[in-house]
Formats: C-alpha cells, structure tokens, sequence
C-alpha cells in the first residue's frame, strides 16, 4: 500500500508491486502516446496536455497553438518515462517487493509534475467534470478511473507539501 | 489617426505615410511614442489539478511569494479565472508556455 514518510534527507516514497505496475504502465502508455502524435490529429487526452493558448481569439490560438504542441508534448515523453524508469528501477535492497526509496527534493518535484499529467489525462479520457467519488454510482463506468486519479491524488498532494516545506537550514 | 510610423526609423517628427502608398499598411502599427501593447496571462480554473499545486506553479513560474501566489489560485478557484500576470506578448507567450507544461489551462489575451 502506498506510504509517504518525512525522512531527514528527503521523502521516502512506497508503492507496492502492483501500485508500481499500475503507475509505471500508464505512464509509458501516455508517453507512447504523446510520441506518436501527428500534428492536427484530434485527440482529448493530448489537447489537455496542450490546450489552447488563447480563448476568443482563434488566431492567436492558430499562431500560438502548433508552435507549442510538439514541445509541450516532448516535455511529457521525457517526463512520463523518467517516472516509470524510477519506478521500475531494481531495487537496492532485495527485501523490497516494489518501490521503496528517499526521493530529494528535484526528483519529488518531477514525480509531481509527471503524476498531475497522468491525473490531466485520466480525467480527459473519462471526460470529468469534477464529480467526487462518493457522487458516482458504483456501476458508473468512470469510478474506478476516479478511484485511481484520487489515490495519484493523495500522493502528489504529499509530495508538493514536501517540496514547498522550506528546507532545513 | 494617420500620424502612425512603422516600427523602425521614425519617431517624433517622422514622415506620414499615406495608407494607400504605405507598403506596410497590413502592418500593425501603432505610434511610436505608445508603449507596447499589454497582454494579459489568464489561468483557468479546472477540476483536476490541486490548489496546492496550482500554488506551486505560480511561485515557480513567476517567483511569486505564497501568499500571492495563494490569493491567485483562490482568485482561480472561486472565480473561475484569474490574470496572473500583465507583461510584452513575448513574455506572456513564454508564461503561458511554462503553465501548459505544467498542466494548467492558460491562455494570453490583449488588455483591452
């Protein structure tokens, strides 16, 4: 199960095996994703990644859009891999059935950042609209990606407490 | 008004083209006394990314301090949108640029 715990050099973050396989894979498989888009392709998981730059005004949304996309959509690939090579890296200590490791400050920070586009693109697959949990009935077809976006959730909410606390002098 | 000058050689005192000779007239122009255009760096509410981390961006994106940059994403949350930021289209291009790179919905328009 899932732990995040203040160690004097950083965060220590623990994921099991199959919270490690969950993460990793989407993960990759968005990564896949973004590589393989095609200019003007109509995708909403890749349009929340690179949404438009400008409301109101379709030509400066024209001009701007196109130039950013490859970028912002690059900056995904590298990010998305770096997070499920972290996570399926071998790990020091045999004991560990998962992931278990102190994470510095830099590194929780691209965890973060990799985990909210993870969250961005569940939330555009299933199109939510804010919607908690608790407000879905069981048999609704979008609780189990909510369930997962809550729990990447809590993780990245632990890990940005710890990147803001200030560090120790 | 006519008394506009192409960006370039020009200034008080500079020649008045007619529009129908000047082969810049598709051209924005603008005087050359005026100060450059404002353009505004709009971030939008949505209902995924956290308010810690929306918080988080503004200091990392713009420097701001926390508490600013905490009245911002409350400014965000509860109204929908807020200007985070009144800079040159360049600067306000490459903000918007950072912000979607993390994820926010951002967007630049012309201060009107």
């Amino acid at each position: 199960m899932a732990g995040l715990e203040r160690v004097r050099d950083g965060i220590r973050l623990r994921l099991d095996a199959s919270e490690v396989d969950v993460v990793a894979s989407l993960a990759e498989g968005l990564a896949r994703r973004a590589e393989g888009a095609d200019a003007g392709q109509q995708d909403a998981v890749l349009d929340r990644l690179a949404p438009v730059a400008s409301r109101g005004d379709a030509g400066a949304d024209a001009e701007l859009r196109p130039m950013l996309r490859d970028e912002l959509l690059g900056i995904r690939v590298v990010r998305l891999d770096d997070l499920a090579e972290l996570l399926r890296a071998e790990e020091p200590s045999r004991d560990v059935d998962g992931f278990d490791r102190v994470l510095d400050r830099g590194t929780a920070m691209q965890v973060v950042e990799a985990l909210n586009d993870l969250r961005l693109a569940l939330a555009a697959t299933i199109g939510f609209d804010g919607t908690s949990r608790d407000e879905l009935p069981d048999d609704d077809h979008r609780a189990d990606a909510v369930r997962l976006m809550d729990a990447l959730a809590w993780l990245q909410g632990g890990l940005i407490e710890y990147v803001e606390t200030d560090p120790p002098r | 008004m006519r008394g506009a000058a192409v960006a370039g050689p020009s200034g008080p005192g500079a020649p008045v083209l007619d529009p129908v000779l000047d082969p810049f007239a598709d051209v924005a122009i603008r005087p050359a006394d005026e100060p450059d255009p404002v353009w505004l760096v709009v971030v939008w509410d949505d209902p995924v990314n956290l308010m810690s981390y929306v918080t988080l961006v503004l200091r990392r994106v713009f420097g701001y301090p926390r508490e600013r940059a905490e009245e911002l994403m409350l400014r965000v949350h509860h109204e929908g949108r807020a200007v985070v930021a009144e800079e040159p289209r360049e600067q306000a291009e490459l903000h918007v640029a950072q912000l979607h790179g993390y994820g926010l919905q951002a967007t630049i328009e012309r201060d009107v």
